[in-house]
């Protein structure tokens, strides 16, 4: 099992995730393609990493038609090193990689659909009626044991064969314990499971919640507040806590050990850690001080 | 003629929702090129939704037989004299809930065949899993992508069209240049959503599951509440916000309200675009709205691509503003500049609020 850390396009964090124990870096943008590092930035990355020997993978967004061109070349770039993963979240980057034969897909969180993800499956709201909750918790499926909702779209055989006939290798999950038992099929299926350990995504859009409310005014001209900014958004009758971190909003979790023991039931290939703002994990030691908690549950 | 060229020559198809077959004569009559809708899945898994369907919600058809007398009706339909591009109108069936399971593989068989049994034109796919499903079957009627697969540039719509998919359906959140630039570059008939529904956010990403609110609570939700009373996602709420680094309260506002209704204002240029269908969001719509926004889209496209006439920008925008009279709300969403295709960094929440 590895340990990787994803920093999203800042060199000095990418600096201190390098000196972590981290066995694989995870460079670039998840969720925003105006985030992505420039061609000169990302060799720059790549360079650090291979120069301390560790793995190296290219996180990339849904991308638009304007950015498309600069993915090209970032790919291409990536295509003349030694085999490289690269997370995918869009169909077009996922047909452009078919093409690149030095790369391998790995299926981003945006590629996964997993209804779980949604906050009020797991929250009691007393004053709105949620027709998904109320139908579905009250039904046939949960007491058969086809808890419908906490799967995902790769419990289907013929979606995860369509997939790896594309050369994809493994897949990003979230850290929702309770679809865990559903995860184990994927894995038995063939994937590499990667596992986040903290943040869910609920949300993404490409009006960029955060650019629009701090005044920026367009994808092109943003200065990327979301460098150093997040926000923590509220309702408390609904007993609701979201965390907006640039176009994405996110639920957060703090795995407990329980469920660390629990994922140690499936076959976990790889645990992701997330250096941004909201996880707060923002230098090495918080690193290697996660890192050192969860190999000693672990093992 | 090259593929600019025919972008001028090209008329939209109007795709128009539907939920039942009185809804299916009306938006026709009104002008629709298309319908579509779904069908609720008849048994285990018929309350199972993630967002419209194929849940039992009433934005679905009720039964295969009620569907059956949809797709005849579209299909005896003749258009009015002077109707260009059009043979005939079709009914594309939405089978594209972004999710597929082995449980709920046998039922969603028998579902796509029934659909299929009633002579629909077409399958409207968001998953690659039903995907799957439908190559399996052998099914004969053309395939469309759906929104759901979050398609925002030509290597994505290329992607799709060499699975054997004759249509994209793209993403919501693209500007009219990346619309034109994705059609320039596409050799697949390209779909885009131009009226209501306009999300706040990327919807194949969405987990913001709509709440049902009751009468009473909606004026404490937040600002898009007060003027229209009625199901809306919590992208619309007002949160309390504080900044994280230091815990420190910024202010209560619906800080996740991007929510985009209409684009009449923009229907020319996206017609410039090349885009081959235009479709209106209201399969939980009542019959009277569909019926409405259809008419709206099809008076003004056929004023816009009229042949052999020369449109004067004053007589459009006089169109435009006798129609956007006639939609109810249009103060608010005209004042927060609520606009399909307006720049992605809209505001739309701060203008109601000073």
């Amino acid at each position: 099992m590895k340990f990787s850390v994803h920093v999203e396009n800042d060199l000095e964090m990418l600096e201190e995730a390098i000196d972590s124990s981290c066995d694989r870096i995870r460079f670039g943008s998840e969720f925003c393609d105006a985030k992505m590092p420039s061609l000169s930035v990302l060799e720059k990355a790549f360079a650090l990493t291979e120069g301390a020997e560790k793995d190296f993978a290219y996180v990339t967004p849904r991308v638009s038609e304007s950015t498309l061109g600069e993915i090209h070349e970032q790919l291409n770039f990536l295509n003349k090193k030694r085999k490289i993963g690269v997370v995918v979240n869009d169909f077009g980057i996922l047909s452009i990689l078919k093409r690149c034969h030095g790369l391998t897909p790995h299926l981003g969180r945006q590629m996964i659909h997993v209804p779980a993800r949604c906050p009020w499956l797991k929250t009691e709201i007393k004053d709105v009626v949620f027709s998904p909750l109320r139908t579905i918790s009250r039904t046939k499926l949960v007491r058969s044991g086809e808890d419908i909702y906490s799967q995902t779209n790769l419990n289907y055989e013929p979606t995860i064969r369509f997939f790896k006939d594309l050369g994809v290798k493994g897949v990003d999950l979230d850290w929702i314990p309770k679809c865990f038992p559903h995860y184990d099929f994927i894995a038995n299926n063939g994937l590499d499971l990667s596992l986040h350990l903290h943040l869910v995504p609920v949300t993404i859009t490409r009006k960029c919640h955060t650019a629009r409310f701090l005044g920026e005014k367009s994808p092109q001209t943003c200065s990327k507040p979301c460098k150093t900014r997040a926000f923590l958004l509220e309702r408390k009758e609904f007993n609701l806590q979201l965390f907006l971190h640039g176009n994405t909003v996110f639920s957060l979790v703090n795995p407990s050990r329980k469920d660390l023991e629990r994922s140690l039931r499936i076959n976990v290939a790889e645990f992701v850690i997330t250096m941004n703002p909201v996880t707060k994990i923002l230098g090495r030691e918080k690193i290697d001080s996660l890192i050192g908690q969860v190999k000693a549950i672990i093992t | 003629m090259n593929r600019r060229d025919r972008k001028v020559e090209r008329i939209p198809k109007i795709m128009a929702p539907i939920n039942s077959l009185e809804g299916a004569v009306r938006v026709i009559h009104a002008g629709a090129d298309e319908i579509y809708c779904g069908v609720a899945l008849p048994s285990k898994f018929k309350n199972f939704f993630l967002y419209r369907g194929p849940g039992a919600s009433p934005s679905q058809v009720s039964t295969y037989d009620d569907l059956g007398k949809i797709v005849e009706y579209a299909h005896r339909y003749r258009p009015r004299a002077g109707r260009r591009d059009v043979r005939r109108v079709e009914a594309v069936l939405v089978v594209n809930e972004p999710f597929m399971s082995e449980a709920m593989e046998s039922e969603v068989k028998d579902h796509i065949r029934s659909c299929l049994d009633t002579g629909v034109d077409a399958l409207l796919i968001g998953d690659m899993g039903v995907f799957s499903i439908v190559k399996d079957m052998g099914v004969h009627v053309p395939l469309y992508a759906s929104t759901y697969f979050a398609s925002m540039n030509h290597e994505s719509t290329e992607f799709f069209r060499k699975l054997g998919f004759s249509r994209v359906v793209l993403e919501r959140h693209l500007t009219i240049h990346e619309i034109s630039e994705i059609v320039n570059h596409s050799k697949v008939d390209i779909e885009v959503f131009c009226h209501a529904g306009g999300c706040s956010n990327i919807n194949t990403s969405c987990y913001f599951y709509h709440i049902h609110i009751p009468p009473g609570i909606e004026k404490h939700l937040g600002s898009y509440f007060r003027d229209r009373e009625r199901v809306v996602g919590p992208c619309s709420m007002d949160y309390e916000i504080y900044d994280v680094s230091n815990g420190d309260k910024i202010c209560k506002a619906p800080i996740l309200d991007a929510i985009t209704e209409c684009s009449l204002c923009y229907l020319q240029a996206l017609v410039s675009t090349g885009v081959t269908g235009i479709k209106i969001v209201g399969r939980c719509e009542n019959v009277p709205t569909q019926e409405r926004y259809t008419r709206w889209y099809r008076e003004l496209l056929d004023l816009i691509t009229r042949r052999n006439y020369q449109l004067k920008p004053e007589i459009l925008r006089e169109k435009i503003d006798s129609t956007i009279k006639e939609f109810e709300g249009s103060q608010v969403f005209c004042k927060q500049k609520r606009c399909y295709f307006s720049p992605l960094f809209n505001v739309p929440y701060k203008s109601f609020i000073s």
